[in-house]
């Protein structure tokens, strides 16, 4: 007899998850791909098609646990996958931030904080790249980002108008 | 009981004395100390707000000062409730900054680097924990869950609706071409935040050195963040630890 997933098992699923991913999201992605198709909640193909979906909403870029829940337990499966993920951030991360708000300005973590931000620059660089190198896998991709960043970079254009503008070029140029 | 002990103005006296004591601990960072007045990083001055942001909701009885908060809860509540509705392509910690701090300039870049530093060591979505912190930093405890929510449920009501029309079926070939227009663009952004961060790390000590190893070990050598952000960071304190820092003059 096959057990039928419920809500409640997609919740505390992603609940655990959530609760395993110090450091964001993406750390837990190649567990969650792994568990989530060997529990039979979706297949190999599927869970690209979530994290494609992800990609295509705005917000955390963790939004793929929507489709992963649906797929699992329907909408109700799906908010449940939402609210299990985004509980931890919510509850523990919120507390660990006030009390960093409460200490921040004192000597040793201000001097602390102010020492770890170009070593923070450079983390982010460094992800600029590594992303840049699968992301930018062909010179159409990295012309657009390039063009993307010279607008930001040049021209007042709110970014909402930057975005729709590109989506939308894209949706009529580069159909695939 | 005398007449100016239990008379209005003796209570509304009381009551400010509560209050203040009560409503905003002298820690919090939204009433910050002289001291920390001065660090404060919301711009003030040159920089003016924008409409909109400035605080209506400070009670004017209070007899201790009033909290810092320059950006008002409709300003934030509609910032938060845009970047929620704009980041598309993930990386979204870079519309936070694109929005908050570019944009608005409500904070300093260094308040973005803090809130993703805090990012890669808290659970969850670094894109919300960015935003809980950042909406802290602006509006105290109370705003991080709401900014948080504001923040997010945009994005899982859109993917649950997608969720129900495309998932498992054939997926137009327009949608496609947004999607991927829309990710190379979002890149774009992600590029131009990351590289706006660069110039402010002359501020620290070695800091352009620390940079720069920092993006060697972790971008060309794939040396662990965790390994890269405790060993050079741990240098970095040394370097510039509260001691060295008095006795060079500097700040």
């Amino acid at each position: 007899m096959i057990m039928e997933t419920t809500w409640t098992d997609v919740f505390l699923y992603f609940l655990k998850l959530g609760l395993q991913a110090w450091g964001g999201g993406q750390v837990v992605i190649g567990e969650m791909q792994r568990q989530t198709v060997a529990m039979g909640w979706l297949t190999e193909a599927q869970f690209l098609e979530a994290y494609a979906i992800g990609q295509m909403t705005p917000g955390p870029g963790t939004t793929y646990v929507v489709p992963i829940g649906y797929q699992a337990a329907g909408i109700a499966g799906a908010l449940g996958a939402a609210v299990g993920f985004f509980l931890p951030t919510v509850s523990i991360g919120f507390a660990l931030i006030l009390i960093w708000h409460r200490i921040r300005e004192s000597r040793w973590p201000a001097a602390i904080r102010d020492a770890l931000m170009p070593v923070g620059r450079g983390l982010v660089l460094a992800s600029v790249y590594t992303v840049g190198r699968s992301a930018l896998g062909d010179f159409l991709t990295a012309g657009i980002a390039c063009a993307s960043l010279l607008v930001f970079w040049r021209t007042p254009l709110p970014t909402p108008v930057v975005i729709l503008v590109a989506g939308g070029l894209g949706a009529i140029y580069l159909q695939r | 009981m005398t007449e100016a002990a239990s008379g209005p103005a003796a209570l509304l006296s009381r009551v400010r004395d509560r209050a203040s004591y009560l409503a905003i601990p002298p820690w919090s960072p939204w009433q910050p100390s002289e001291a920390n007045a001065s660090r404060s990083s919301i711009r003030v001055g040159r920089d003016k707000p924008p409409p909109g942001s400035e605080s209506k909701s400070a009670p004017a009885v209070l007899a201790q000062p009033l909290p810092v908060s320059a950006v008002g809860w409709r300003a934030l509540a509609l910032a938060y409730l845009k970047i929620g509705g704009i980041s598309i392509g993930g990386r979204s910690a870079s519309y936070l900054m694109d929005e908050l701090v570019e944009r608005r300039r409500w904070l300093k870049r260094e308040d973005w680097m803090e809130g993703l530093m805090l990012g890669w060591i808290l659970p969850g979505p670094i894109g919300a924990s960015v935003a809980m912190f950042l909406a802290t930093r602006l509006r105290g405890p109370l705003a991080g869950i709401p900014a948080v929510a504001l923040y997010s449920v945009p994005g899982i009501a859109i993917a649950l609706v997608l969720s129900v029309l495309l998932f498992g079926g054939h997926r137009p070939s327009w949608v496609n071409g947004g999607i991927y227009a829309l990710s190379a663009c979002a890149f774009g952004l992600f590029m131009y935040t990351s590289l706006r961060t660069v110039p402010d790390s002359r501020k620290t000590r070695l800091g352009p050195v620390l940079l720069v190893l920092a993006f060697v070990l972790h971008g060309l050598l794939a040396v662990d963040l965790f390994v890269v952000l405790l060993g050079l960071g741990g240098i970095s304190v040394v370097l510039n630890r509260p001691a060295a820092k008095a006795g060079e003059g500097v700040r």
